[in-house]
């Protein structure tokens, strides 16, 4: 990761915080920062330090105060000019950015502390606070609109800390500070978030929620249907915000689960028969009220869902269950929550894992739909004689072609979000796919499947260029790992084969580039029939005219 | 507080700012003197000194505090 800062104002300990951020990431990392306070100076210049430090994101760090010295140093009559000019500027920035494919973090401005004409200024468009307000407006529908685009929301953090809080006039006079110095960690940490999120890095994927006394006030065991609370005013309101909290995110992609020390019956009734519920049953991907270890229980549904541990989180109000969870599974995130529920939501929220880095995706409402189709599969091939047999009966159809503009946001996403069938972990976003599902020298395809209980949708992407003549390299291959073991990769290395072919490639090569994750696909290439390279370790490859087509139960597509 | 409380409260403060160094705060040690202590950590130092004694530096204290001497003055004057 390669971080360009460009401030209009004074950065160097948010630089060093961001460099000290990144150095916890491990990989080469490195942080520029721009001598200018004009962000202008080094990207309209083609040979400016900016362009030379060749970075992988372009971080535009704006401030409320430099705002306000140009609306200052602006005429009266035309002071309702300033926010419209500075959007003119970044936009033009910002197109000359994305042309060189660099991902762009743009910020959202925190309002100032002046008013000019108290409430009414927010009735005067050319009003300071109004200024800033059109420039957030601008910054939201007309540049972060746009794919490799992403905002670094200041202003929301600034209002979470407060106003008075968070502007210090003394360190902006004396140095060209944006906020009171000792916000700068978390205004730092509010960037690597997105960095984070941007590159899959630490995302939440499931939320595990208790029932009693965190879905309901009340043990549905004990004080029956009539005696728990949720909906109506006090504790029940608050859990039955919590569960629409949890809606939205599950719309939003996130897999649900019920972890509850119950009976089964008992713990299925309210969401059956209590009109207070908002969540149903069918909102979870897993639904586990038994008397085990819920740790153990966790761990059952992270094998079943095909999730790291390290993407989960753990809702429960009891701090014995919230401990047996940390010590048995220190990977899943478990937040400190309070006896009081009105506070779950808030804690849920400071979690920087629920950063979300595109757009969501057709797939993400759909995912939890998913998962129980799984389900009923794995129930399927229990009943199933053999596994050929099972294999045989889903019926699998598999499509594999290039990215078209209709695939782009899911295949970049599913890039984001692999990270265990991820063969080089290269995360190329949407434009770099783009390119590649144009070149005649380069591929991007999608290979998604079907089976007689529906769709999985896009379930893999494959990236590659012809290198060395003859040889097409496969610079990425991702995988759902809801598909693992149906004989998917043997019927994408049969296609690749095909594409080889039509490029004129004689040979495929493919590389392992381990991480901590993807143990998986270290011998996935040996496992297709590809030959370790003698030049290059972890190189492999195939042969296209000696690899004869493995046998798969996946057919393509009649 | 006295000028040696206030000295001595100021040496774990300057430790934390400048990770570690064991610096001897005599009233006429300056910036220069100190290693590492630059534009950015003096803004550190102010920072920590207003939260460890409970007061805010005006912005022309921020800008003119000449040596150590000067700074105990200012902590003495507004922390009484």
């Amino acid at each position: 990761m390669r971080l360009a800062v460009l401030s209009d104002h004074a950065d160097q300990r948010l630089c060093s915080l961001l460099q000290r951020g990144l150095d916890e990431w491990g990989t080469a990392t490195a942080v520029f920062r721009s001598e200018f306070d004009d962000a202008g100076l080094e990207i309209f210049d083609p040979s400016s330090a900016l362009f030379a430090f060749e970075p992988d994101v372009v971080y535009l760090n704006l401030s409320t105060q430099s705002v306000r010295d140009r609306y200052y140093a602006t005429d009266g009559d035309v002071r309702g000019e300033v926010a419209h000019a500075m959007i003119e500027d970044l936009a033009q920035w910002v197109s000359l950015l994305i042309q060189r494919r660099y991902q762009v973090i743009v910020n959202l401005l925190p309002a100032p502390l002046e008013r000019h004409s108290g409430n009414f200024s927010a009735c005067l468009p050319d009003s300071l606070p109004n200024q800033i307000r059109a420039i957030n407006h601008g910054v939201i529908h007309q540049i972060a609109n746009q794919e490799g685009v992403l905002v670094n929301d200041i202003a929301y953090l600034a209002a979470l800390i407060g106003l008075k809080q968070w502007h210090d006039e003394r360190f902006w006079c004396h140095s060209k500070y944006p906020c009171r110095p000792s916000h700068l960690p978390r205004y730092a940490e509010s960037l690597m978030s997105v960095l984070r999120a941007s590159r899959g890095r630490g995302l939440i994927k499931c939320v595990v929620t208790d029932l009693d006394n965190t879905m309901w006030q009340g043990v549905i065991g004990d004080d029956g249907l009539d005696g728990i609370e949720v909906g109506g005013v006090g504790s029940g309101e608050a859990h039955q915000r919590y569960q629409q909290y949890l809606r939205v995110l599950k719309d939003r992609g996130i897999i649900l689960c019920v972890c509850s020390k119950n009976e089964d019956t008992a713990a299925r009734l309210p969401f059956k028969h209590h009109s207070g519920m908002i969540l149903k049953e069918s909102d979870f991907a897993c639904f586990t009220a038994n008397w085990s270890a819920k740790s153990e229980n966790i761990r059952d549904m992270a094998s079943e869902l095909n999730l790291g541990l390290d993407s989960f989180v753990f809702v429960d109000d009891s701090p014995f269950e919230r401990a047996e969870v940390r010590a048995a599974l220190p990977q899943v995130i478990v937040p400190e929550i309070t006896d009081d529920p009105a506070s779950i939501v808030a804690t849920l929220e400071a979690l920087s894992g629920l950063e979300m880095a595109a757009r969501p995706s057709a797939e993400d409402a759909r995912r939890t739909a998913m998962y129980q189709i799984e389900r009923e599969r794995t129930r399927l091939e229990k009943q199933t004689g053999t596994r050929e047999d099972f294999l045989l009966s889903l019926k699998m159809i598999g499509t594999f072609a290039p990215v078209g503009d209709s695939e782009l946001s899911r295949a970049a996403q599913l890039i984001q979000r692999s990270n265990q069938f991820n063969l080089r972990t290269q995360r190329l976003g949407i434009e770099q796919i783009r390119t590649l599902a144009s070149s005649p020298t380069g591929f991007a395809c999608f290979c998604s499947l079907e089976d007689r209980f529906g769709s999985h949708g896009i379930i893999a992407v494959l990236c590659g260029e012809v290198t060395s003549p003859e040889t097409l390299f496969i610079t990425e291959w991702v995988m759902s790992c809801r598909v693992l073991g149906r004989g998917v990769e043997e019927f994408i290395r049969n296609q690749l084969i095909g594409l080889a072919v039509a490029r004129g490639c004689i040979r495929l090569r493919g590389e392992y580039l381990a991480t901590e994750k993807n143990t998986m696909v270290a011998g996935l290439y040996e496992r297709l029939g590809f030959v370790r390279c003698s030049d290059e370790s972890d190189h492999f490859e195939l042969c296209v005219d000696t690899g004869t087509a493995l046998s798969t139960f996946v057919k393509s597509e009649p | 507080m006295t000028r040696q409380e206030i000295r001595s409260s100021l040496k774990d403060v300057f430790r934390e700012v400048f990770e570690g160094q064991e610096i001897d705060l005599a009233d006429d040690l300056t910036a220069k003197q100190v290693e590492g202590w630059n534009s950015v950590t003096h803004i550190d130092l102010i920072c920590a000194i207003e939260d460890k004694f409970s007061f805010a530096f005006s912005t022309s204290e921020i800008a003119r505090l000449q040596n150590v001497g000067e700074l105990i003055s200012v902590i003495e004057k507004k922390t009484v």
